[in-house]
């Protein structure tokens, strides 16, 4: 249970910045949303992301067999990552 | 009526022809439909048809392109019509897609099949609206403008209707505009013409041989010109166009492992990013027979990743600026080159295609001599006329020689003839490649400067001493902004590729002799806090 919470809040520490830059707020978003749709990340950036996401939670991810589309929303991507 | 093109039919009337051989193949794959030809050679001649019967020729269409079935359709017609295709981007801010519409004069917008809310932005904007073509489907989709819909037309298929859609392409006619960074700020549209496309795609057409049961990949937003390298070599070839669902086209692994597909063409940062990501194991991609590369530098040691991961694929880095219509020279990679070194561990760009020229030469239009570096050059029929209503950046990029009474196009490319062939070496100026879209540094700062009235300005690609760049960081003299608002700005105006990444703010910016801004001094603080960055 603690680990899911420390995930969420590493997560929200990073998206808060970039969220901010067009002008939203974290609980504004749905955490079904999809953050590249919403204009948070375009697909780049969102890659990018999603590797300090890995190397900040010190997770290792093999997307060999996944789609990095299924980790597009709050709810993906704690639902995959942590 | 006779055919004035050398290959007898324009590209858009390949694809026609190809269509009615291949009717019952799967044509394009888009949204997890699959379209026929006969599905999509309906559809080209319903609405270039239209086009006819609306009495439009050489006229300037624009296609509000998301990459959906109808976006492909109304490329194809347009062309075919002997209209101009102009792509605008739905991801780009509404300033540079009205800035598109105005340059290039576009009185009709095709919407396709799609929300028409983000165009309507677009729309109002506009100081002359366009007439909006749409699908009659989406009647209830309406805003404020004039509306025609295509699907409604009705037209009769016969020899004689047949034989004026295959001959209204004139080879000297635009078949399609892009725009490209300007250093002013100002996009520069880049006319293509008939004779420029039907020579590229029969010119890589005799490196691709695709057949009938080929799949190949379509990653490329519409407003990048390799967009058109996949409409118009995979269709006119029978093969099927398997278009990329945005969320997965910097990793599409999956993608490619569920549709088996066997033809790949993308810019070289999507071998990086899948490597990040670990999706390039050995023999991850063993249906793959092709790999094509263009739009930046391909490096060794990702090519050879690549190999692993593809074994069984050939790989060809092609090189080609838009003005020299999407790729003018090609090299073939192959295993036996694993062991050898190249010019800044840099995949060589080779040769030029049949018929078309790459030179090394000094300012003078005189070649260098082999393995001296120089600028590169290009003629041949693949070059534009030069730029949409410019003639005075025409004139300085489009050089006419009178010694060879050929006319050169200066790339801004460094590079050098080596017995691998032509290998490049970086730019001349402060162009740089982001996944394979060109940046004006100059673009990026003038823009800044207008949102922002700072006095200075100043860009740069990172990594740093990287020839291709991930991204923008830059330096702004302001003290009304802070570095939020700047960004928010900046995502305003900006496509996100060129949205910097990172802003600091400086009041006291350093200057040379001349009083210009004192790259280097910025180059010195920018690499001062990556060495920080990585102590701490």
């Amino acid at each position: 249970m603690s680990t899911q919470k420390t995930f969420k809040e590493k997560l929200f520490t990073l998206l808060e910045p970039r969220a901010e830059v067009i002008g939203l707020k974290l609980n504004e978003i749905d955490e079904n949303d999809n953050l590249v749709e919403l204009g948070i990340f375009d697909s780049v950036s969102f890659l990018e992301f999603i590797s300090s996401l890995e190397s900040e939670c010190e997770v290792n991810i093999d997307f060999s067999e996944l789609d990095p589309s299924e980790f597009s929303s709050i709810a993906g991507l704690i639902k995959n990552i942590s | 009526m006779t055919t004035l093109f050398k290959y007898s039919l324009s590209a858009p009337g390949q694809i026609l022809r190809c269509s009615f051989l291949n009717s019952k193949t799967c044509a394009l794959y888009v949204d997890n439909v699959s379209y026929s030809y006969e599905q999509l050679s309906h559809d080209i001649l319903k609405l270039t048809s239209f086009f006819i019967e609306q009495q439009l020729s050489e006229t300037s269409i624009g296609v509000y392109a998301a990459r959906n079935y109808e976006s492909y359709v109304a490329a194809i017609a347009i062309m075919l019509s002997s209209n101009r295709y102009v792509p605008l981007n739905p991801k780009f801010p509404v300033d540079k897609n009205s800035k598109i519409c105005e340059l290039s004069e576009i009185k009709y917008v095709f919407l396709g099949d799609q929300d028409s809310k983000p165009y309507c932005e677009l729309h109002r904007e506009l100081s002359t609206q366009p007439i909006v073509i749409r699908n009659s489907l989406k009647k209830g989709d309406v805003f404020d403008a004039e509306f025609l819909y295509w699907d409604e037309h009705k037209y009769n298929l016969d020899d004689t209707l047949l034989d004026l859609i295959n001959n209204l392409a004139k080879p000297e006619q635009i078949a399609y505009i892009l725009f490209t960074s300007g250093s002013t700020g100002l996009p520069k549209g880049v006319p293509i013409t008939h004779k420029n496309l039907a020579s590229y795609i029969h010119n890589v057409k005799s490196l691709t041989h695709l057949k009938t049961n080929d799949r190949c990949t379509q990653m490329f937003d519409l407003t990048f010109d390799l967009s058109i390298h996949d409409i118009f070599v995979t269709l006119s070839s029978g093969a099927s166009l398997y278009v990329v669902p945005d969320k997965s086209v910097t990793a599409p692994a999956k993608f490619i492992k569920e549709h088996e597909l066997t033809h790949w063409f993308s810019v070289p940062s999507v071998i990086s990013f899948m490597k990040t990501f670990k999706m390039l194991k050995e023999n991850a991609f063993p249906f793959l027979k092709m790999s094509l590369f263009c739009g930046e530098a391909l490096s060794v040691d990702n090519v050879k990743i690549w190999q692993k991961a593809c074994p069984n694929s050939k790989i060809t880095n092609i090189y080609g600026p838009t003005e020299a219509t999407i790729g003018i020279t090609y090299f073939h990679w192959n295993d036996s080159l694993n062991e050898l070194k190249f010019e800044k561990d840099i995949v060589p760009i080779g040769k030029a295609f049949t018929e078309q020229e790459a030179v090394v030469m000094d300012e003078k239009l005189n070649p260098t001599i082999e393995n001296e570096s120089g600028e590169l050059y290009l003629s041949g029929e693949q070059l534009s006329p030069g730029y949409w209503k410019n003639n005075e950046t025409t004139a300085k990029i489009f050089i006419f020689d009178p010694k060879t009474r050929k006319t050169w196009y200066k790339t801004g490319d460094i590079a050098k003839l080596t017995k691998h062939g032509l290998c490049y070496l970086g730019r001349s100026d402060s162009q740089v490649k982001i996944c394979g879209y060109r940046v004006e540094l100059g673009e990026i700062e003038s823009t800044i400067k207008q949102l922002t009235k700072a006095e200075f300005v100043c860009a740069f690609s990172t990594p740093l001493k990287n020839e291709n760049a991930t991204g923008i960081e830059v330096f702004v003299s302001t003290n009304e902004f802070s570095i939020i608002e700047l960004l928010s700005l900046c995502k305003k105006s900006l496509p996100s590729h060129m949205v910097p990444k990172k802003v600091y703010i400086l009041q006291d910016f350093p200057f040379n002799d001349n009083g210009k801004i004192d790259r280097p001094a910025l180059f010195k603080i920018l690499e001062q806090k990556y060495v920080d960055s990585k102590d701490f």
